[in-house]
């Protein structure tokens, strides 16, 4: 029996180890080819950064970034709006119709990428819509509400009603209760639901590839170029580079969010 | 609470918005399927049946066999794969559970450029343009979406049942198949649903990998799209990719409205 156990113990570490180099393999080649010295890659040939120096001189990507998070930071920032109208507007439906507009909501997140896009492109087109910055935040909003809508509803689902009511019983407006009771209570799940919206947003190749117009490259869509051009040392420091800011946010966000454990019953009530 | 009956209509924005640019664009596309191709890649107000024409010449209906086999190979996978992974995990004890909980859910929030590329960094040249290829980069990409669901019911499943079986005398592949394995379904299905679904119409992977000689649905609609400018052809088989996704999915809720326990907990947080 004992030695059953250490077996089973042995393998549940090899399948776990498995399973995380498979994952963690392709980002640390990206890494350690972005230190190649020659200009194609796929061949070692020595040690260097000089492509981490030539990124900080690329306007074009520079304008890219700009662009992706302009357009994350409007669509995250409106579907979050929505999502919370949503989330408290739809508990006073009736059953019926709170259960096809619930339906309505999770269907953007179950039907892909492509079709959201491909109807969005013949869409704007019937309508002699001019592709640009908004045709792709309404593009990023379509997904970005239903995100944003799952994240709220699960909120307001917890929230204590009694809260708000407490508030009218002492004398504030409606409008100075949930001013001061209300987004308080639910600021954290907001914050969760903007920055999953935003890193949705960010990421997004293909809804953006069809919503797009001429110009507009968000950073996606630039890497998108270069990557036909194969294998490239610098693209690899770029990559390196976007993963470090990804691993550093997402600790920032998980930082923010745990700081305060009980932050949903309350903690912030005075103002 | 008294003033709560008005806020009925903070919904409406929301719920017009999605209606607007979410279900009437999804009927444009089925317009643009019958509409006829003018010579400069527009479309003219005309009727026209040459874009399902060549919806369901052989060819297109290869591809659509090519993309149903590719999803179903990386569910399969992702399922096979998945599933020691999730059992493993669901034995670490609890704090280092929720490490390696944000270990595996940390590839989603990465771009998926970025792990493409590591990709094909890491993949032989000799390999792209095979199913094997694609399919692996694609089972790797989706295997969180089949791990998180599995290790949730495998969380929500009472460890007795299985206790009591082996104390029955049941061997570790009984226990298994008679006890682990029916009680974490839900999770098996919703975790299938979860990679099947948005690999049917996966782009990216396809076009890297496949360079060109492994055309799915998804290369099919871009290039039609973008490049070759038919649009009636690429809307017909936009319509192919939609019907490819919502069979299963009515399968699925049909199932889970005649037994509720097969959607498990996945939409706890939406359903009350």
């Amino acid at each position: 029996m004992n030695s059953r156990s250490w077996w089973h113990c042995w393998l549940r570490r090899m399948v776990l180890a498995l399973f995380l180099g498979a994952t963690y393999a392709p980002v640390v080649m990206i890494f350690i080819y972005s230190f190649n010295r020659s200009r194609l890659g796929g061949v070692w040939t020595g040690f260097s950064t000089r492509w981490y120096a030539e990124l900080f001189q690329r306007s074009e990507l520079w304008k890219a970034l700009g662009t992706s998070t302009l357009i994350a930071a409007c669509a995250s920032s409106l579907s979050t709006i929505l999502g919370t109208l949503a989330a408290f507007g739809l508990r006073h439906w009736r059953r019926r119709t709170r259960d096809l507009a619930r339906g309505l909501f999770s269907i953007p997140l179950v039907v892909p990428d492509m079709i959201i896009g491909v109807s969005l492109a013949l869409y704007y087109h019937s309508l002699a819509i001019e592709r640009g910055l908004a045709t792709i935040i309404v593009a990023h909003m379509v997904f970005g509400v239903s995100y944003a809508f799952v994240v709220m509803s699960a909120a307001v689902k917890l929230l204590d009603e009694t809260l708000f009511a407490a508030a009218l019983d002492c004398g504030a407006t409606p409008w100075q209760s949930h001013r001061w009771v209300t987004i308080p209570t639910l600021a954290p799940s907001l914050g969760v639901a903007w920055l999953l919206v935003f890193v949705m947003s960010f990421d997004d190749f293909l809804i953006t590839f069809f919503s797009k117009g001429l110009g507009n490259d968000t950073l996606p869509i630039k890497i998108y170029s270069q990557m036909r051009f194969g294998l490239r040392p610098a693209t690899n420091a770029l990559f390196a580079v976007i993963f470090l800011v990804t691993v550093v946010g997402v600790a920032v966000g998980a930082w923010l969010s745990y700081r305060r454990p009980n932050s949903h019953l309350g903690g912030t009530i005075s103002p | 609470m008294n003033g709560s009956k008005r806020t009925g209509w903070m919904a409406w924005p929301p719920v017009v918005f999605l209606v607007v640019f979410f279900v009437v664009p999804t009927g444009i596309v089925m317009s643009y399927s019958v509409l006829e191709r003018d010579f400069y890649g527009q479309v003219r107000p005309h009727f026209s049946l040459d874009g399902w024409r060549q919806a369901i010449d052989p060819i297109t209906l290869s591809v659509l066999s090519r993309s149903v086999t590719l999803a179903l190979c990386v569910t399969f996978s992702c399922l096979v794969l998945g599933y020691p992974c999730a059992l493993a995990l669901a034995r670490v004890g609890l704090p280092w559970r929720r490490y390696w909980a944000v270990l595996i859910s940390f590839p989603l929030v990465t771009s998926l450029l970025l792990r493409i590329y590591g990709w094909m960094n890491l993949l032989p040249l000799e390999w792209r343009g095979t199913i094997w290829a694609v399919g692996l980069v694609m089972s790797v990409n989706y295997l969180p979406f089949m791990l998180l669901p599995l290790l949730k019911s495998l969380e929500g499943m009472d460890r007795d049942m299985v206790h009591a079986a082996t104390d029955l005398g049941a061997t570790s592949w009984q226990t298994f198949r008679l006890v682990t394995w029916p009680l974490t379904r839900p999770g098996a299905i919703a975790g299938c649903a979860l990679v099947f679904i948005p690999s049917t119409g996966d782009y990216l992977v396809p076009h890297f990998f496949g360079e060109g000689r492994f055309n799915v649905l998804g290369t099919l609609i871009v290039q039609q799209f973008m490049e070759r400018r038919n649009w009636p052809y690429a809307a017909a088989s936009s319509l192919w990719l939609l019907a490819l996704v919502c069979v299963p999915l009515l399968l699925w809720l049909g199932a889970s409205r005649l037994h509720p326990a097969l959607t498990g907990k996945m939409w706890d947080n939406v359903d009350e």
